[in-house]
């Protein structure tokens, strides 16, 4: 019973996510999806898709108009964030946060069409994230 | 203090940086690659003279040497093996057109297309240049000195091509590359330049000379150089120069891994050819980017190390932390 409900919590969360009403304009909203595993390795590799949502109505002083500039502008940063395509792996259950031995990497961003919807334009983009467990986890 | 590690499963790339550097044809001295003191080097920037062609793809290695068994006994069976001949070959698509890479990909000489002489007569690689102007003290990799009269014939954006007079010279020419090897002295006082890789983007012009948007790959110009001014370049099926270089391919695993493949001879064994890639799958028949396709003989060289004769070498350098 428990855990049917923590489930449905999270499908209302997630159905929440994916209503635009929802989402806070001008940041980026990640959610986790699907989740592989290849334990036929040396290290397990895990890998989980991360959703990245963002949206923007633009800026009230230039009523909206400038909301397809914001949304592009959005896109170029997430561009940039995912390079370099790696990133140190970090154990965030010590304070503050201890190195580990491995990366975390991902592949290259997929982007949805940008969705319109009233005054609000929105888009997402999927990566890949890849990671190997290690000693202790 | 003990140390913790992880097992490392085989290296995730993105994918394959080329780096190329001129053999010395005149010597037949390859340039020297060294993993274990080298290895670590910024993929942007790598150790002289190295030059980077940036990306690759289609990065294929062919082994194509053949061993064969030494039989004995009735009926024969293997006693041991040896190794017949020694050949591979080594195939890839540049993502870039340049300079570089169109020479890398052709068969022969590649010529710079000298901007041509005000009513020149139409030649297909240009038979009748322009005037080169003579570079003066006080230049630089980045910077060429010019009188003022020279230098108002040129303005940013204008590529160059900067070498030596033909003045009857044979044998291997160009610096710091050689572009060619002449059998007999040649009367265009021009030809040097036509095959130098000593070329560059012109970012700015004054009247003191021109500054250079990258180092000419020829480092500070000789003295008496010259120099004129470049249109585009040309390259031809046919001819019997074959050009020579070190070539090192990297792959930088996921873990920060890396796998070095050092060929200290190639040699362009195919003619031009180019390759379609279609920018997305509505394109498949339009819109392509036009990709330049090499494909190299691996030459063999003697290692000193123990005198044995190889074509390449295979250089891993583990992630930090992994077992080996």
């Amino acid at each position: 019973m428990t855990l049917w409900r923590d489930s449905q919590k999270k499908e209302e969360r997630q159905m929440k996510l994916t209503n635009h009403k929802w989402l806070p304009n001008d940041v980026f909203v990640l959610r986790w999806l699907g989740l592989g595993v290849d334990m036929d390795l040396g290290s397990t590799m895990a890998a989980e898709q991360c959703e990245i949502l963002y949206q923007t109505c633009g800026t009230q002083s230039f009523g909206g108009l400038d909301r397809g500039r914001l949304l592009s502008k959005m896109d170029e940063e997430l561009v940039a964030m995912v390079q370099p395509f790696y990133t140190a792996k970090l154990n965030f259950t010590a304070t503050p946060p201890a190195s580990m031995l491995t990366k975390v990497f991902w592949d290259e961003p997929g982007f949805t069409p940008v969705v319109v919807h009233r005054d609000l334009l929105s888009r997402s983009a999927s990566v890949m994230v890849y990671s190997y467990q290690e000693q202790g986890e | 203090m003990a140390m913790t590690w992880f097992s490392a499963p085989a290296p995730a790339a993105r994918r394959v940086r080329g780096y190329f550097a001129p053999v010395n044809r005149t010597a037949q001295t390859p340039v020297l690659f060294d993993p274990a003191e080298q290895g670590g080097f910024n993929l942007d920037a790598p150790p002289a003279p190295w030059l980077s062609l940036g990306w690759i793809q289609g990065f294929t290695r062919k082994p194509i040497s053949k061993t064969a068994p030494v039989l004995t006994g009735i009926p024969a069976s293997p006693l041991e093996q040896v190794r017949e001949t020694l050949e591979a070959q080594v195939s890839l698509e540049f993502l870039s057109w340049t300079k570089l890479t169109m020479a890398l990909a052709t068969g022969s000489q590649h010529m710079n297309l000298l901007a041509a002489a005000s009513g020149a007569a139409p030649s297909a690689d240009c038979a009748t240049a322009a005037s080169a102007v003579t570079t003066l003290n006080g230049s630089t990799a980045t910077f060429v000195a010019l009188a003022a009269t020279d230098a108002a014939k040129f303005s940013a954006g204008s590529i160059i091509a900067l070498d030596a007079d033909c003045t009857g010279q044979t044998g291997f020419v160009g610096a710091p590359v050689s572009g060619a090897y002449v059998r007999q002295a040649l009367t265009d006082v021009n030809y040097i330049r036509r095959v130098t890789f000593n070329v560059a983007l012109v970012s700015q012009a004054s009247p003191t000379g021109l500054t250079l948007a990258e180092p000419l790959p020829g480092g500070v110009p000789a003295a008496g150089a010259k120099l004129q001014a470049v249109t585009g370049f040309v390259d031809r099926e046919g001819g019997s120069f074959y050009q020579e270089w070190s070539a090192l391919f990297v792959m930088e695993g996921s873990q920060g891994e890396r796998i070095f493949f050092y060929y200290p001879r190639l040699q362009t064994m195919a003619s031009a050819q180019e390759a379609a890639l279609p920018l997305d799958g509505k394109n498949t028949d339009g819109l392509a980017r036009v990709l330049l396709k090499g494909q190299f003989l691996a030459l063999p060289v003697t290692d000193p190390l123990d005198g044995e004769r190889v074509v390449c070498y295979r250089s891993f350098l583990p992630a930090a932390h992994a077992l080996v």
